[in-house]
């Protein structure tokens, strides 16, 4: 089994048995979802408007509030560690954990949306731009915020400098994210933000694995 | 398998060691001794390439393999002793069945554990399952000497790093412990440890002291 598959597996198997760890995230995203309208009022065309943005907003929250998640435990139980120090290459190791924080965080927002973007009025079009959206825009959030991850994993409390050091990174993905769910709300084409986003992907999926490792090595070196 | 020259290590600005030369060769079993904070685990990461602020050379031999067990024991509290040792094992790229690994955990006295998640068992039975890794004994050891374990298909790592590898362990763990690094090293595997106390019937056959 390549390096790659036995994290994933492993981390899958932990959050099979432990599904509250990664599913409070999911249910923060789920929560302020479905608050929100309920907060605002039944106005149509106010829920509209806003959903796109209360969607994305919730999902780049939850992804953050996720992150330690996948690389705290191994950090303090020495699992980092012995990763580190396999005779296995790292950078596919560290790319299974970045996989696998995904596929348990990100991936039941993609599938949860097209249920709760109902709650906002949102056309067929709309709900079509949303999945594709949050489909390329959440890799994206995983992997930009393990950087973020690696580099606190040595201060105590990370969470504060945590969300300082990747939000910052986060608006353009929310931004464009947004755009394209409201321009298939107007049924124009959405395109242009797909490839936008898909883009950004394509840059972290370069980047942000090299990055997380060399973050891992500092903390772990100390 | 390894050579050290001219280690130099400064940390919080005080000199942990200056200027240390270590050569281990197969068999050899290195002890490091010293006070706590004397920089005896720091030099242990060094050597395994966990901590990089020091100068000096560091030369492991081409295809040397080694296994580090340090203070915190890499367990994980949702899995099994049994997926976790698997898990350690997988990492180092060994394939193991499911029958060696119930095998290696019975040779460290947690037989009928196999299943227990990890967050059930206490801390020395942890620190247990991380050192199972060592019924594995290196690939060069004739069949006889391979510990009970595995037979041809299980190879273990040449080098073994091991840091305090008989804290918070009971006397039959210890025991047990210093059978396998005696089985390791005649089996043509070298052993670098720090430990407070002595190992029983095995001299090392060189001792560094840190902290002097």
């Amino acid at each position: 089994m390549t390096g790659f598959l036995l994290i994933l597996r492993r981390d899958l198997m932990i959050a099979w048995r432990r599904p509250a760890d990664v599913g409070n995230a999911v249910a923060f995203f789920v929560l302020v979802v479905v608050l929100f309208p309920l907060g605002m009022g039944p106005d149509r065309a106010l829920l509209a408007a806003a959903g796109p943005g209360v969607i994305w907003v919730a999902a780049l929250l939850s992804a953050l509030l996720s992150l330690e998640t996948v690389l705290r435990p191994d950090y303090d139980d020495g699992s980092l560690e012995q990763m580190a120090v396999s005779s296995r290459p790292f950078l596919p190791l560290v790319l299974g954990k970045i996989v696998s924080h995904w596929v348990q965080s990100g991936l039941p927002i993609v599938l949860l949306c097209p249920v709760l973007a109902v709650m906002y009025f949102l056309p067929a079009d709309a709900i079509g731009a949303m999945i594709l959206s949050l489909l390329l825009g959440t890799p994206t959030l995983s992997l930009v915020g393990s950087i973020g991850v690696a580099l606190t994993l040595g201060a105590r409390k990370g969470g504060t400098l945590l969300a300082v050091l990747i939000l910052p990174l986060y608006v353009p993905v929310l931004v464009i994210g947004t755009l394209m769910v409201a321009a298939g709300a107007e049924g124009a084409s959405y395109t242009a933000h797909g490839l936008m986003l898909g883009a950004l992907l394509a840059l972290a999926i370069g980047f942000a694995p090299l990055a997380t490792a060399a973050g891992l090595r500092l903390s772990i070196g100390r | 398998m390894l050579t050290v020259r001219g280690l130099t290590c400064e940390r919080n600005e005080r000199v942990l060691f200056r200027d240390l030369n270590v050569e281990l060769a197969a068999g050899g079993l290195l002890r490091i001794r010293g006070p706590n904070g004397s920089g005896k685990t720091t030099l242990l990461r060094i050597l395994c390439g966990l901590f990089e602020d020091f100068t000096g050379e560091v030369e492991w031999a081409d295809d040397t393999r080694f296994v580090f067990a340090g203070h915190r024991p890499g367990v994980n509290g949702a899995l099994s002793a049994a997926e976790n040792l698997a898990f350690l094992v997988g990492l180092a790229g060994d394939a193991t069945g499911s029958r060696v690994v119930d095998q290696a955990l019975a040779a460290v006295g947690l037989a009928g554990y196999e299943d227990t998640p990890a967050s059930a068992l206490s801390e020395g039975q942890r620190k247990r399952v991380n050192l199972a890794r060592l019924a594995f004994v290196s690939p060069r050891a004739p069949v006889a000497n391979r510990a009970s374990i595995g037979g041809d298909d299980a190879a273990g790592p040449d080098v073994w790093v091991l840091d305090e590898p008989l804290a918070s362990l009971d006397a039959d763990g210890v025991h047990w412990v210093e059978r396998q690094i005696g089985a390791h090293l005649d089996a043509g595997g070298a052993v670098l440890f720090t430990s407070h106390q002595d190992l029983q019937g095995r001299l090392p056959s060189q001792t560094l002291d840190l902290g002097l």
